[in-house]
């Protein structure tokens, strides 16, 4: 698999895009994403390896054999990405960023639903709404969307509950909304809208980007560090690194239990493992779930 | 000995606490990094105002020796040895004044100062009308003068009363002076009087003759032409002898023999004119003599020989207007423009070799007026010092100012 580091070299985000897609479907059956209106077509003969929750059970009882029940899938899931693009994103320069690794999944993600003939949207923000590409099918708009990702740039501050509430509330249907983000944020009125989001029945998935030193204190000695949003100073030393590492990981269970804990899909997408891999871990994690 | 021309650049050594504080006393600012979020970090608020120790004690001597070879030079240091000293005594500043308003050409006044400068080290001319005041001048430019032998020349004619020696002892101890007196040196203006007074002249001659009364001035000799013969009555010879006298306290000029004047005043036998063609001179000074007859209203008859002026006055011998025709006729002879030179009085040589000064030598304080110091090796000592630290400052791993914390 091309790390993101790699990946980020290459202009063509749409190639880049492909890749990671198939490094992620390598080995997987079919995607896990399904429509809602998933249309009944016929019934066949079971066959082992057959999804048992397609077996009719009461068509069993009546006739003695197992039919499997096969639908037509029709074009109705309409996934809305939420990129998160304040200036925190852009840490983790000069290997790659945040904003680039989020960038990169993405197109990943908008690629792999548009190739299975479904509906990909974009909402951009920072501190507020700042691009929004709503859900369509076909090559053309994910082209388009994945114009509009390109030129993405992080900076300015956060204010994520606002803008997933614009998205969700401009999904006309249920759909699927995938949230991509470093959650420095007003936890709680995130959380909040992401459970709204739930509640109404979208299908609801966290991407938390992480650069590797969001998580570990990577710096000796005495450092002043500056928060690239808001600009605030803090005098520190090293000795503050191991509390530094334990906030880190209880800011990611935190999340990690918020999310299952209202059905959404939580991904800690670190930024120093390839964005296919990241991609691979989610898709065989939603198989799980089906099955 | 060491002097300081500049003693308050001293000051500035002062500045070598700068790089002590840089490294001493300078709060240690620490790396600044950037992250996404400040949330999960533990504030230590002591943890950037530690006291750093001297990184690079080298690096540090090096700096405050840059820093105090360049304040000791800004102070411009003077050694003042023995060499130095004779060094001063053996060159010469010299304030030329020139004087003005001499009656030299201005050539001749030129020619002089160059001669002068040329011979100085250094060198200021001053001119000036009025000697005095251009001394004045003189003496304060060499208070402020270079370390030399000091020295006041002054270049002019010297006429009587232009310089006193009260004047030239206002200079002061702490300079020369001299004079150069330029001009042909006439000979003292010699009246009558005075050639009465001298020896070897036939001061007087009376000849009485049957109906007058001759007396003639001129020389020794017997048989030369007298220089003034003035003819009068019988026995008037005492009148004649007290006109000479006014004469000669007037100031005319004496009689010479190659142009002798004869007056002739009332009472005088008359006597026919010579047909000789008279001499350029005398037709000259015939017509000096009664254009000053016309303008006093003077009664005078004038005619020259080829040797003699000849005036016929009708004045007695014991008037004031026949001592007055004979000092116009003796001054007839010469031009007038001549006769104002002849009239220059000038300060005696004597004297002015009695005013003149040697040059003198620098005193004590002349340091302080110094054009030159050695600063100049400090500042050298200072760019050598700042290309070693250059060398050892590259030689030595830089810290990074700022440091991304995704760099790190």
């Amino acid at each position: 698999m091309l790390d993101a580091a790699l990946l980020s070299s290459i202009r063509d985000l749409e190639f880049v895009a492909r890749v990671t897609v198939d490094g992620a479907l390598a080995g997987l059956h079919r995607s896990p994403f399904h429509g809602y209106s998933a249309e009944f077509s016929q019934y066949r003969h079971y066959r082992p390896g057959d999804d048992l929750k397609y077996v009719d059970w009461k068509l069993f009882a009546r006739t003695d054999r197992v039919y499997t029940k096969q639908f037509r899938e029709t074009t109705n899931l309409r996934m809305q990405l939420v990129l998160d693009a304040s200036a925190s994103m852009a840490f983790g320069e000069p290997r790659v960023s945040k904003m680039e690794y989020a960038r990169q999944l993405a197109a990943a993600l908008a690629h792999l639903v548009v190739s299975q003939g479904d509906a990909a949207g974009l909402t951009v923000y920072d501190a507020a709404l700042r691009t929004y590409v709503g859900p369509r099918p076909g090559r053309s708009h994910l082209r388009h969307l994945l114009t509009a990702l390109s030129r993405v740039d992080a900076a300015g501050r956060t204010r994520s509950a606002q803008a997933i509430r614009a998205a969700v509330d401009l999904l006309e249907n249920r759909g699927a909304v995938v949230c991509l983000s470093d959650l420095y944020d007003d936890e709680g009125a995130v959380d909040a809208e992401l459970h709204r989001a739930a509640r109404i029945g979208h299908d609801v998935t966290v991407f938390h980007v992480l650069a590797p030193e969001d998580l570990e204190w990577r710096w000796g000695g005495d450092v002043e560090v500056e928060d690239s949003e808001t600009g605030q100073r803090v005098l520190t030393s090293a000795a503050a690194a191991g509390a530094y590492a334990g906030r880190a990981a209880a800011f990611v269970q935190q999340w990690r239990e918020r999310c299952l804990a209202y059905g959404a899909d939580y991904v800690l997408a670190r930024t120093d493992q390839p964005p296919a891999q990241t991609l691979r871990a989610f898709l065989l994690q939603r198989q799980d779930v089906s099955r | 000995m060491i002097a300081w021309l500049h003693p308050a650049g001293l000051v500035a050594v002062a500045l070598i606490a700068g790089p002590v504080i840089v490294h001493l006393l300078l709060r240690r600012r620490a790396r600044r990094i950037r992250v996404s979020s400040v949330r999960f970090i533990t504030p230590h608020t002591h943890a950037a105002v530690r006291i750093r120790r001297p990184s690079d004690p080298l690096l540090l001597v090096l700096r405050m020796a840059i820093v105090a070879a360049a304040a000791l030079a800004v102070a411009r240091p003077l050694v003042i040895d023995a060499a130095r000293r004779s060094a001063w005594t053996e060159r010469r500043a010299v304030a030329i004044v020139v004087d003005t308003s001499a009656r030299i050409a201005p050539e001749r006044l030129e020619e002089a100062v160059r001669a002068e400068t040329a011979a100085a080290d250094v060198a200021e001319v001053i001119r000036a009308g009025n000697l005095p005041s251009g001394l004045t001048r003189a003496a304060a430019w060499l208070r402020t003068a270079p370390p030399a032998s000091r020295d006041i020349v002054v270049v002019s004619d010297f006429r009587h009363g232009a310089l006193t020696h009260v004047d030239a002892a206002a200079v002061g101890e702490h300079s020369g002076i001299r004079f150069v007196q330029l001009g042909e040196v006439p000979p003292p203006p010699e009246a009558v009087e005075l050639l009465i007074a001298r020896d070897g002249l036939k001061t007087r001659t009376v000849r009485v003759e049957n109906e007058s009364t001759v007396v003639s001035l001129g020389s020794a000799a017997e048989d030369a032409p007298a220089g003034l013969r003035v003819v009068g009555g019988r026995d008037e010879d005492a009148e004649i002898a007290a006109l000479l006298r006014v004469v000669a306290r007037a100031g005319a000029r004496a009689p010479s023999d190659d142009r002798a004047v004869l007056v002739r005043l009332r009472g005088a036998p008359a006597q026919q004119r010579e047909t000789a063609a008279a001499a350029a001179w005398t037709l000259e000074a015939g017509r000096r003599l009664l254009h000053w007859a016309a303008r006093e209203d003077v009664p005078v008859t004038v005619h020259g020989t080829s040797d003699a002026l000849i005036v016929q006055a009708d004045v007695p011998a014991g008037s004031v207007e026949a001592a007055e025709i004979v000092r116009a006729a003796l001054d007839a002879r010469h031009d007038p423009e001549e006769l104002r030179a002849l009239e220059v009085v000038r300060i005696p040589r004597d004297a002015l070799d009695r005013w003149t000064r040697p040059p003198a030598v620098p005193d004590a304080e002349a340091w302080r007026h110094a054009d030159e110091s050695d600063g100049r090796w400090l500042w050298a000592l200072a760019i050598v010092l700042m290309l070693v630290e250059g060398l050892v400052r590259r030689s030595r791993p830089l810290p990074a100012a700022e440091v991304r914390a995704d760099a790190a």
